[in-house]
């Protein structure tokens, strides 16, 4: 790497902490954590600037290391108990999600509306513009998601983890998996409905 | 009479439930039998099984 090379990756570097942030923050949900995995990242990454093989950008790169740094900090997390609040779920989480459902379903278990079939953003005529803006809308569904189901479908669809991997992970039972997934996608469902899907289908 | 027998039956939520447990997990024969049999005459819940599919392709462009 010549000098200006260099400049420039450490100037790229720097500039994607606030995208590394984001998704950090959306997998872990807890400020702290992810700031140090983030500052962990950024130091590998300069450290180590050979690393960036040119092939992908450097973004995704980084994302990439994320992802590493992140799985690494459940696997130093795990005797500490961290995760005591993982499998906590709250009372009042617990009465809003009936609630949810009661909203959704009457007493046979019935849907009360109609579901629509959904466009996706990307097949629409400008893609990539209307992608980014779905992609926002989602980040703030699952931002929205009670915490321990957000880092759950994080770690399922983000991290791409598989299930006995999540278990394994965070030494829960399949079936608190299960709930925990089963709930954050039709909170996600609806809230994708209304903020999105709604407004943007044809 | 009727009542009963629509308890019964496989009904929109327990089927979604299923939508959402194929994501994650494989279903037994009788469970996918059940949501089969759902599918076929719900508009509404074959929706949700495409638009889970839908949302899955968006997310692995995200990540």
């Amino acid at each position: 790497m010549t000098n200006t090379d260099t400049f420039d990756f450490q100037t790229q570097v720097a500039n994607s902490h606030a995208m590394l942030l984001k998704y950090a923050l959306l997998q872990l949900r807890n400020h702290t954590w992810a700031q140090d995995v983030v500052s962990d990242v950024i130091l590998a990454a300069l450290s180590n600037p050979n690393g960036f093989s040119g092939k992908s950008s450097i973004q995704t790169w980084l994302v990439g290391i994320l992802k590493f740094k992140i799985i690494d900090h459940f696997h130093q997390n795990k005797k500490e108990s961290l995760f005591n609040d993982f499998i906590n779920f709250d009372e009042t989480t617990e009465y809003s999600f009936k609630e949810l459902e009661n909203l959704l379903f009457n007493e046979y278990g019935h849907s009360l509306e109609s579901q629509a079939l959904w466009v996706s953003p990307s097949i629409l005529p400008d893609a990539s513009l209307q992608e980014k803006h779905f992609f926002n809308v989602l980040e703030a569904c699952v931002n929205n998601l009670p915490v321990a189901q957000g880092r759950a479908f994080m770690m399922r669809e983000w991290l791409d983890l598989s299930s006995a991997e999540i278990c394994q992970e965070l030494c829960i039972s399949p079936s608190n998996l299960w709930t925990l997934l089963h709930r954050a996608r039709t909170r996600l469902q609806v809230c994708l409905n209304i903020q999105w899907f709604a407004i943007h289908s044809t | 009479m009727k009542h009963r027998l629509l308890k019964k039956l496989p009904n929109c939520k327990s089927s979604q439930a299923l939508i959402y447990f194929k994501q994650d997990f494989s279903l037994s024969w009788y469970k996918k039998l059940n949501l089969k049999s759902h599918l076929l005459m719900c508009k509404s819940c074959s929706n949700i099984e495409k638009n889970a599919i839908t949302l899955r392709a968006l997310l692995k462009k995200w990540r």
